[in-house]
């Protein structure tokens, strides 16, 4: 009875050796299955200057006399700040040059002209540490820029992706050649990570303290992404029906993939990051489903059919604020 | 003692009966622990209770204490932090390939030298030159009376209850082994997971240490890791102690004929 014996035998297995094969087929599986990266691919640090979308916006009266801006000076710099060096508080932040949250180097001509898009709710400790650390930062980098910000004005369930889509189609309107989506929460901490886009859509923070500096996906392009407002009209924007926290940004990474773009990254060392603590928010667990479902729908639904109730634009001296009721 | 599937097996009366005492742990320490992510405070109390159960254990009088329930709140303790490591800590997508594989090589060193520890003590108390003379009218100088085996044993030096097991010169280096290598293991362990749980900072060059461990008890997931890790670092400290007393009473003890041997040889 072949079949009886190896049941009888089975049966005999000591329970102490059944448990620890378990636990090493476990640990086996998980080992090959879960992990983040430390070396990440990205662009070598001396084809940086090639890679980049020089491109400025048309509206931007340039004077002759002045020199055009160079850049070497930034990319190549060594500088970096320790997380618990960034100030909580500015209460003395002098905004020099900024007008309507946009800024135009003074002694030269930028050759990139950014839009910072941030969204945003009810979240003013943040803002308040945001707004004077981005525009110190930017302020070093020679480029034109404007920050707007998004404010969700209403009650209703959080949708980063329709005030994204809603954001940069002001940017357009404004002829902005250049997006960069951002996280409230997240601040540069490298001088070096110059805010420009590349020639490819561009995760930045690849490296953020929160995660250890570890990348945790290849895939991910969450927190901060700068692509080019071509791109983002080819890839159709963020999809509309993201709800709640999490997913619209793995659905704008297969929308880019899609569309035959890569994600680029600068190495580890100039993409570190570090993540303002706040209370977290509650996760949508239709998240998967709707990502399974819009995953071939990037043509249909995204930037082109963004629906909201109401929108008002008002001019801050830091921020262009786009206030929205979904 | 072997336990095979059969003995486990419910419908099958196949005369051994499963320890109740043995058994107890596994489901006792993981409900701890899920209690125990209810809140702070909760944690707090539930790892103070655990930490004076075990100080009450221990100061019992150990006569005849050959109840496996110590043994495997120890075995309980091991695989409960490690499946929280394995199944939460790593789903954050925060610790790389080579830091895993560190833990697990310093894991795998602290499972041999334990292993080790009690192989050599069942071989040496069975067969072995340890065991003292059953009838033994006097007791030699190096030979002792063990109240938990119940039998003479030549150069004792202790009963650990926490491993079921009589530690002797022949297998206190793998004592003394499977201690550091714990205490590195959860040192490592318990700051990869903490620091993937919380807000870490650079402490040293590329050494994270956890900075701010605000929000964790917002999600359960989370809230099971860091219950771990804190359980983790709770035993950190308990193992710290056992290396101090290593340090004070029974590494002098275990080097003692070495030292003889040296001073005889300077004595000549």
């Amino acid at each position: 009875m072949p079949k009886c014996s190896l049941k009888n035998k089975l049966l005999q297995l000591r329970v102490s050796v059944c448990v620890l094969s378990i636990l090493c087929l476990i640990t086996i599986i998980q080992f090959f299955s879960l992990f983040g990266r430390y070396n990440y691919a990205h662009i070598p640090i001396e084809d940086i200057k090639n890679e980049l979308y020089t491109e400025i916006n048309p509206n931007l009266a340039l004077k002759k006399s002045k020199p055009d801006c160079t850049y070497d000076t930034i990319l190549n710099s060594k500088n970096t700040l320790n997380a618990w060096d960034v100030p909580q508080k500015y209460d003395d932040f002098i905004p020099v040059g900024v007008v309507n949250g946009s800024h135009v180097p003074e002694n030269c001509n930028p050759l990139f002209s950014v839009a910072i898009l941030v969204t945003y709710r009810n979240r003013q400790s943040q803002l308040d540490t945001f707004l004077p650390y981005i525009h110190s930062f930017l302020r070093k980098q020679n480029l034109h820029y404007k920050i707007y910000l998004i404010e969700q004005q209403d009650e209703s369930i959080w949708n980063k992706g329709v005030l994204y889509n809603i954001g940069a189609k002001a940017a357009m309107a404004d002829k902005f050649p250049c997006l960069i989506l951002h996280d409230i929460d997240l601040l540069p901490l490298v001088e070096s990570n110059l805010y420009v886009c590349t020639k490819q859509p561009r995760h930045m923070s690849a490296s953020i303290d929160k995660f250890r500096y570890v990348l945790t996906y290849d895939w991910l392009v969450g927190g901060v992404i700068a692509i080019t407002s071509e791109q983002y009209k080819l890839v159709n924007g963020f999809s509309n029906r993201f709800y709640g926290w999490g997913g619209e940004d793995d659905d704008f990474s297969t929308r880019i993939t899609s569309k035959g773009l890569s994600i680029v990254r600068y190495p580890r060392e100039m993409s570190r990051y570090t993540m303002l603590l706040h209370q977290p928010e509650r996760k949508n667990d239709k998240r998967l489903d709707i990502m399974s479902e819009t995953i071939h729908h990037s043509d249909k639904e995204g930037l082109s059919t963004v629906q909201y109730r109401s929108i008002n634009r008002k001019e801050n001296r830091l921020f262009t604020l786009i206030g929205v009721k979904l | 003692m072997v336990t095979t599937i059969q003995d486990i097996l419910p419908h099958k009366s196949s005369g051994k009966k499963v320890d109740i005492d043995a058994v107890l742990p596994f489901l006792v320490l993981p409900g701890l622990m899920l209690i125990a992510t209810i809140s702070r405070a909760v944690t707090i109390t539930v790892i103070v209770i655990i930490g004076m159960g075990a100080l009450y254990v221990h100061s019992r009088p150990r006569q005849k204490n050959r109840s496996p329930f110590c043994f495997s709140w120890t075995l309980s303790s091991g695989i409960t932090m490690f499946l929280v490591f394995e199944f939460n800590i790593l789903g954050l997508l925060e610790i790389t390939q080579l830091e895993h594989l560190i833990f697990l090589l310093l894991l795998a060193c602290t499972c041999y030298f334990f292993y080790k520890m009690k192989a050599v003590a069942d071989f040496e108390l069975a067969t072995g030159s340890s065991k003292g003379k059953d009838y033994s009218p006097v007791l030699t100088s190096d030979s002792y009376y063990c109240q938990v085996c119940q039998i003479e044993v030549n150069e004792r030096f202790f009963h650990t209850i926490w491993w079921d097991c009589c530690v002797l010169r022949p297998n206190y280096l793998f004592y003394l082994a499977g201690h550091i290598f714990a205490f590195a293991t959860l040192l490592f362990g318990s700051n990869l997971g903490l620091t993937s749980i919380c807000q870490p900072y650079l402490f040293y060059g590329s050494i994270l240490m956890p900075e701010n461990c605000e929000n964790v008890y917002f999600e359960f997931d989370m809230a099971l890791s860091f219950v771990s890790c804190v359980y983790g670092v709770g035993y950190l400290f308990v193992i710290v102690l056992i290396l101090i007393q290593q340090l004070i009473v029974y590494i002098p003890k275990y080097s003692e004929p070495q030292w003889r041997r040296l001073v005889n040889v300077l004595n000549v």
